[in-house]
């Protein structure tokens, strides 16, 4: 299953990084000998200027800010943080030796989401630092969600024209295989029509499992109504052939619950980056894969087609 | 934040900083975690440290540099309970408040801004941060004495 939190953005799988802005190199050897055995890597800056540089090199997911620094001080630095898109996501966790109430609501309200009182337990720390990295990887998820089709659970088009145009350049520097499969739903207007929509919702959504349910690499998408894309890195065609052919037979072998004696099928085309030109678009692929699957379609249905030649009845 | 103190009123009324706090009860400080292993090298280090700042915070009070005795004690008030040293901590915050005190101070009547008229601030000042002195010095005696 090509689930969200494995696939897309920078982040992916790396170890959680934390940025430490202090003016004192004491506090920074300290953390760096406390955090060791944490699953975090440590970076350190001791002013303002340098840790906002840093910030928007590094995409730290956690500051731990001192209040005060010389130059800018800290709430300075966090408010230049919530201005900038690029580093607003930060989870910021203000370090201070003071105990003003007033401080701590103002780090609050310009968006710290934590703030810690020096001198600090060691442990204490450690605990807010991953519980902030968690609320990170939990609101990182969340924006992935918007990328997701909401009765499928499969990437949504925007998604996919976005990750296509990534595999695409990516295939082509590496040069590594890519393909792509469009596939769509037979005659699923009439099952609509004939069924009602909730149970075609349910057919769409039985579809997608099928789809989404080999390897983690795979990028399946609903590409719009009852049409889907399957983006297959380091797939050649022929092989790609073979997994929609899996797909294909998965798929018209399914027995429906409410409707035991109705077999519903599917087509497919398939094309990959060497039928297109060493210049083509993404779009030239997904072209490719459409006349491919035109092909299956007016051959008959339920097949799977490449180049417009249907290969399997 | 600048709160230098200023010299100049401090000559005009020629009175001189607070009495050196005598540095009694000179036993050897030894941190709290001296024993454990992810820390027992670092403290050494940051004993070594303390050496220079010790000159420094001693310069700064000579100089009447507010600002550098303030940044040098927020420093150590951060971390020095993180290297096993309570009571460095709390003597570097003590001075620490001390300045944000005489800030706060001069900033809520400006009328006094021509100067520290205060005298009883200043040698309240002083005498904390001699006693901060003073404890990091029992530290860095209890290094000399393990060694």
């Amino acid at each position: 299953m090509n689930s969200p939190d494995t696939t897309n953005s920078d982040y992916g799988m790396r170890t959680p990084r934390v940025l430490s802005i202090d003016d004192s190199e004491l506090m920074h050897r300290l953390l760096r000998a406390r955090l060791q055995l944490e699953q975090v890597e440590l970076y350190s800056s001791t002013s303002g200027e340098e840790g906002l540089r840093m910030a928007l090199e590094l995409k730290p997911d956690v500051i731990l800010l001192d209040i005060e620094l010389e130059g800018i001080d800290g709430f300075e630095v966090l408010q230049r943080l919530k201005e900038d898109a690029r580093t607003r996501d930060i989870a910021v966790i203000f370090i201070s030796a003071s105990t003003e109430t007033m401080d701590r609501v103002r780090c609050l309200d310009l968006g710290a989401i934590d703030f810690i009182s020096k001198p600090f337990d060691m442990a204490e720390l450690k605990a807010r630092l991953r519980s902030a990295i968690r609320v990170q990887q939990l609101l990182r998820m969340l924006s992935q969600r918007a990328q997701l089709d909401g009765l499928t659970a499969l990437w949504n088009r925007a998604f996919f024209d976005q990750r296509l145009a990534t595999e695409v350049t990516q295939a082509r520097r590496l040069g590594h295989p890519l393909s792509l499969i469009l596939t769509d739903i037979d005659h699923f207007k009439s099952v609509n029509d004939r069924f009602g929509h909730p149970f075609g919702d349910e057919v769409l959504a039985y579809f997608a499992t099928i789809l989404s349910s080999r390897r983690t690499t795979d990028i399946a998408c609903r590409y719009g109504g009852e049409e889907f894309a399957i983006i297959l890195p380091g797939v050649s065609a022929a092989a790609a052939v073979e997994v929609a052919e899996d797909m294909r037979k998965g798929f018209e072998a399914h027995t429906w619950r409410r409707h035991a004696d109705l077999v519903l099928t599917a087509s497919f085309g398939v094309a990959d980056l060497t039928m297109i030109s060493s210049t083509g678009t993404p779009q030239d692929l997904i072209a490719r894969a459409d006349l491919a699957l035109y092909g299956a379609k007016r051959s008959g249905r339920n097949r799977v087609s490449l180049e417009g030649v249907p290969l399997a009845a | 934040m600048a709160v230098a103190v200023d010299d100049s009123a401090m000559r005009e009324d020629d009175s001189q900083p607070a009495p050196l706090h005598p540095e009694g009860g000179h036993t050897p400080l030894r941190s709290r975690l001296a024993d454990d292993p992810e820390m027992r090298e670092l403290v050494q280090w940051f004993l070594g440290d303390l050496e220079r700042r010790v000159s420094a915070i001693r310069s700064a009070l000579d100089t009447h540099d507010a600002a550098r005795l303030r940044v040098l004690a927020h420093q150590l008030s951060g971390s020095a309970t993180g290297y096993g040293f309570e009571e460095i901590g709390e003597a570097a915050r003590r001075v620490e408040s001390e300045i944000r005190f005489i800030t706060l101070h001069r900033e809520a009547s400006p009328a006094a801004d021509d100067g520290l008229e205060d005298e009883v601030q200043i040698s309240t000042l002083a005498e904390k941060t001699e006693d901060l002195i003073s404890v990091c010095r029992r530290a860095i005696d209890g290094k000399r004495g393990a060694a």
